[in-house]
């Protein structure tokens, strides 16, 4: 059982809202409200690339990996990490646990496609910098002894013991 | 009480007064016996070095009286028995002999009353990670090369046991009891005609003979009533604090005054409850690589406050660790007063030690050379493997780490000594520091007198100097007056509490507790098992696969192979948020390296720019207080 799940029940049976809690959770919320604005940012360079594809030629030249093509497979990919982010956002507003693992995929999956495009693009886009630092933010956030220990103290108790 | 040996007749009545209760695993072969029958049954040999082994003793000739009279032979001579003859393993595969096994194995079942053989159940590699099981493969390979008992050894072994069985069914052990260091000992040293773990149960070794040992230690009062306070019980080659438990824990499970001991199937490493234990051979890393590991992880948690699992990052000696699994489950067949089978008088042990045990330096089995002696046979109870002495046999207090526990009477009596020594040395401190005072009082009142008159510099400094002197040597010798009060008072209160029959906290000299694994642990299914069995090998077939057949997309497919098995590892091991949280971090730290490549000066003008703002905030801040 975690804080977490604690704080669910907490909830759940209708009890106030302990002020010292609230600002044991202040983090989640944070988190969750940073993962919105990545969402934000995110929409705005999906909104972006989109414009710059001519999706019709894109169609007909799949074999080609031109520049075009990169910044099309770039809006496909960071749709599925816009929209991870937003749910994990989400969850985290609400305090649910398994927002922590939402939020850590799309972080993974932000900064993957972002190494991908720093590989496969010259000139890079001017977005994958600032999307980096953002990412690597969030992922060392995330992996902070406070936030992990709200969410995983208890349920990673058997993995910690375990030897290598 | 002096320490020493005792007279045999009250040796034995106190070894069969705590004889121990064994309980075996379903599917062992080989039980605690006498070792007459045995040494009759085997053939004694020579290896001296760069010589092939020379045959001294045929098999139907050895005794115990002329196992120990051996000439002397050269450095680097090891002489061993040989339980199993090369010459028998072709009769291993006759009809004749697999028939015998059979009906032993059918009256082993009879015996334990059950009909289903030892099943292992969920598999060791299950329970470790990949590096591990790496090591493990290593070992496996590194067994073809080494030495090792040959395969026909157990079969061949198992027959012979079963024939000196037929001759004389009998469950015994050596007994030996002695005053050591304050504590009577009683010592059932148990000895068994084989190790089949590695072949009968998965484990690390096998070998020809085995010698395990448990121990009882006694507190002897004034009226000369023994009382057990403590057990020890040998598992592998442990030795100290965590071997031993108090009488009283609950751990210690008893039948009467007879301690329960379930034994590992095969390894006959001696356990305090039943289950399935996960012993490990530890190996070393090199150590510039455990160094830097643990710098890394040290910066990680303490100085980035990063999660890094359960360990502080400085912890951890740097180990690969090859699991083994001794299976001490106590479901099969039961040695002691009232059990399935009841032990045979014992074989003494008592000074002066029988000519078998002191003079004889040999192994007492199969020598394989193997350079980790791990299928080497031991050598008898009184010494190692390398013809030194064992600790067990004549450090016995310092073997179970109990050299600085004293006996109850003996600690009442330390308490009182002490507490009078103390008392002792207060009077004199108080003698001390009135004197001390006194004199410290007088160069006060020199020092003040001499102060600013300057043609008295040379005194006044030298008195300044000697009054600072002494005023830290009377602060310190109250201090030890206070603390020799402090002490006295505990010493009172301990002595207070065993008079009482209290006997403090159970556990607190256990640092690392040997347990069994977890029914969690064990819950796994075979989808996870056999996934840990095939996983090494796969991974290995899979990567010379990809070099051999996707060369042009080598670093992409070797990639995404390894995070397809990390992937499914992870899912069976119930890791997957660590392995997301891993991978992240990986992802991190490459990005932020490629983030420093591009912008080194951008990123340094800016930390200088925030420091500078961070400053002025903190400087305006004060400003408004």
């Amino acid at each position: 059982m975690t804080e977490i799940d604690n704080r669910e029940r907490g909830s759940a049976a209708g009890g106030r809202r302990d002020p010292v809690q609230r600002a044991r959770y202040r983090p989640v919320r944070l988190i969750g409200l940073l993962l919105i604005l990545e969402t934000a940012g995110l929409v705005g360079i999906l909104a972006f690339e989109f414009s710059q594809v001519n999706w019709w030629i894109q169609v007909q030249e799949l074999s080609d990996l031109s520049r075009q093509e990169v910044e099309a497979l770039a809006t496909v990919l960071f749709i599925p990490t816009a929209v991870l982010s937003f749910l994990a956002a989400l969850s985290l507003l609400i305090l649910a646990r398994r927002g922590w693992l939402l939020a850590a995929i799309s972080q993974g999956l932000g900064l993957g496609v972002c190494l991908w495009l720093y590989s496969e693009t010259e000139p890079d886009p001017v977005y994958v910098y600032p999307v980096m630092v953002y990412c690597i933010f969030i992922v060392l956030y995330l992996n902070s002894r406070t936030v992990r220990m709200l969410f995983h103290t208890g349920q990673g108790q058997p993995e910690e013991v375990e030897r290598p | 009480m002096r320490d020493g040996s005792m007279d045999p007749e009250a040796a034995e009545a106190l070894l069969r007064r705590f004889e121990p209760v064994i309980r075996f695993t379903r599917g062992e072969q080989f039980y605690p016996m006498d070792v007459e029958p045995y040494v009759r049954a085997c053939s004694l040999w020579v290896q001296r070095s760069g010589e092939q082994p020379v045959s001294i003793l045929p098999r139907g000739k050895l005794t115990l009286d002329n196992l120990a009279q051996q000439p002397l032979d050269d450095f680097g001579a090891v002489h061993y028995l040989r339980f199993t003859d090369p010459k028998s393993f072709r009769e291993v595969y006759s009809r004749d002999a697999r028939a015998e096994l059979r009906r032993r194995r059918q009256l082993t079942r009879e015996d334990e009353g059950v009909k289903k053989v030892f099943r292992s159940g969920r598999g060791r590699l299950a329970r470790v990670g990949y590096a591990s099981r790496f090591a493990d493969a290593l070992y496996e390979v590194a067994l073809l090369a080494r030495g090792r008992v040959p395969g026909e050894s157990t079969a061949a072994a198992s027959i012979a046991y079963g024939r000196i069985m037929d001759e004389g069914e009998h469950y015994g052990y050596h007994g030996r009891v002695l005053r050591h260091n304050g504590w009577t000992v009683l010592q059932y040293w148990l000895f068994y005609a084989f190790n089949d773990w590695r072949s009968g149960f998965f484990g690390a070794n096998d070998h020809e003979a085995d010698w395990e040992k448990i121990m009882v230690f006694l507190s002897e009062s004034e009226t000369g009533e023994f009382t057990p306070e403590w057990v020890a019980y040998a598992a592998h080659e442990y030795t100290g604090d965590n071997l031993r438990r108090r009488w009283d824990d609950p751990e210690v499970e008893k039948v009467g005054e007879h301690p329960v001991i379930y034994v590992g199937a095969g390894s006959h490493a001696s356990f305090f409850a039943p289950g399935e234990y996960l012993t490990e051979l530890d190996i070393r890393v090199p150590r510039p690589m455990s160094r830097a590991s643990r710098a890394v992880r040290g910066f990680w948690r303490e100085k980035l406050r990063q999660y890094s699992g359960g360990s502080t990052g400085t912890e951890g000696p740097g180990f690969f660790h090859i699991p083994f699994v001794d299976y001490a489950r106590g479901d099969g067949l039961s040695l002691g007063p009232g059990q399935d089978r009841e032990w045979d008088p014992p074989r003494l042990l008592q000074e002066p030690e029988p000519p078998w045990v002191r003079g004889y330096r040999g192994l007492w089995g199969l020598y394989t050379r193997d350079p980790f002696e791990g299928e080497d046979a031991p050598a008898g109870p009184m010494y190692l493997r390398d013809k030194n002495p064992d600790p067990a046999w004549y450090d016995p207090v310092g073997w179970a780490g109990l050299d600085k526990v004293p006996t109850r009477e003996e600690a009442l009596r330390i308490s009182s000594v002490r507490q009078r020594e103390i008392e002792a040395r207060r009077e004199t401190l108080r003698a001390e520091i009135e004197e001390k005072s006194q004199r410290l009082k007088e160069l006060g009142v020199e020092t003040e007198a001499l102060r600013g008159r300057s043609h008295l510099d040379d005194p006044y400094e030298a008195r300044a100097r000697e009054l600072k002197e002494l005023s830290a040597e009377v602060a310190r010798l109250r201090a030890d007056f206070a603390t020799g009060e402090t002490v006295r008072e505990s010493l009172e209160d301990h002595a207070g509490r065993l008079e009482s029959g209290e006997n403090g906290p159970l556990r607190t000299h256990i640092t690392h507790a040997h347990q069994p694994a977890s029914d969690t642990e064990l819950r796994t299914g075979r989808v996870a098992e056999a996934w840990a069995a095939l996983s090494v090998g796969l991974m290995l077939i899979s990567l010379v696969g990809i070099v051999a057949l996707e060369r042009e997309h080598l670093i992409g497919v070797l990639v995404a192979s390894i995070a397809l098995f990390a992937f499914v590892e992870a899912g069976f091991r119930g890791r997957l948020t660590n392995l997301i949280g891993s991978v992240n971090v990986g992802l991190a730290v490459v990005s932020a390296l490629i983030l420093a490549y591009e912008f080194f000066w951008q990123a340094v003008i800016l930390a200088v720019l925030f420091i500078g703002l961070y400053v002025l905030w903190d400087n305006l801040r004060e400003l408004r207080r």
